[in-house]
């Protein structure tokens, strides 16, 4: 049901593109419904997951 | 094409697979054009899956066999997958990488191996619960840069 998919930025510069990434560590949720910048605790990328699934 | 893995490096992974407790199985994506680091992610993955018998490594081509690319979900050249594996049944546990995972992402890679290994994300039981009644799939793409 989850996935997690590290990517390289740098090889793949149109996803990062469209993604607006300009730091990383960047995790985009369900193609952009939702966004975390940087190393966060996991009870704040649940919090973003929650907020993404709403939409 | 000379190793990528030093005899120190190995001697140094090959502590940390001691760790080790289920077989692991790493299946990678390659494609024949436009796939800059396919050789080197795929002789990466060569050398480190021989250095502990409880991890295999499988090669499929993206295009040519697009079903098993679709089947893992895998989308991207190189496009790593890093399962479960019970005898000859492999479990797509939702772990990838798209990439060459060199430099920083080497620990990432090997990190992966581990968890996966050990068959626990090691996530809290509130993480737990919620995902345990998710309805919709969740895709996180993490982005990183090797350095």
């Amino acid at each position: 049901m989850v996935r997690g998919e590290g990517i390289e930025a740098m090889e793949f510069p149109e996803l990062s593109e469209r993604y607006n990434v300009s730091g990383v560590p960047q995790t985009t949720i369900n193609d952009g419904h939702g966004t975390v910048v940087g190393a966060v605790p996991e009870q704040a990328l649940l919090s973003e997951i929650m907020r993404a699934v709403k939409k | 094409m000379p190793q990528l893995l030093n005899d120190q490096i190995t001697a140094q992974i090959k502590d940390v697979f001691a760790g080790l407790k289920s077989p692991v199985q790493i299946i990678l994506f390659t494609a024949k054009a436009n796939c800059d680091y396919c050789d080197d992610t795929r002789q990466l993955l060569e050398e480190v899956t021989a250095i502990d018998a409880r991890l295999g490594l499988s090669v499929y081509d993206l295009h040519t066999d697009a079903d098993l690319a679709r089947h893992y979900r895998v989308d991207k050249a190189p496009g790593i997958v890093i399962a479960a594996r019970e005898g000859e049944q492999i479990t797509d546990l939702g772990v990838q990488y798209s990439g060459i995972p060199s430099g920083h992402e080497f620990s990432t890679l090997v990190n992966a191996i581990l968890m996966v290994s050990g068959r626990d994300s090691g996530l809290s039981p509130q993480t737990r619960t919620y995902i345990q009644q998710l309805e919709k799939p969740i895709h996180l793409q993490v982005f990183v840069t090797p350095t």
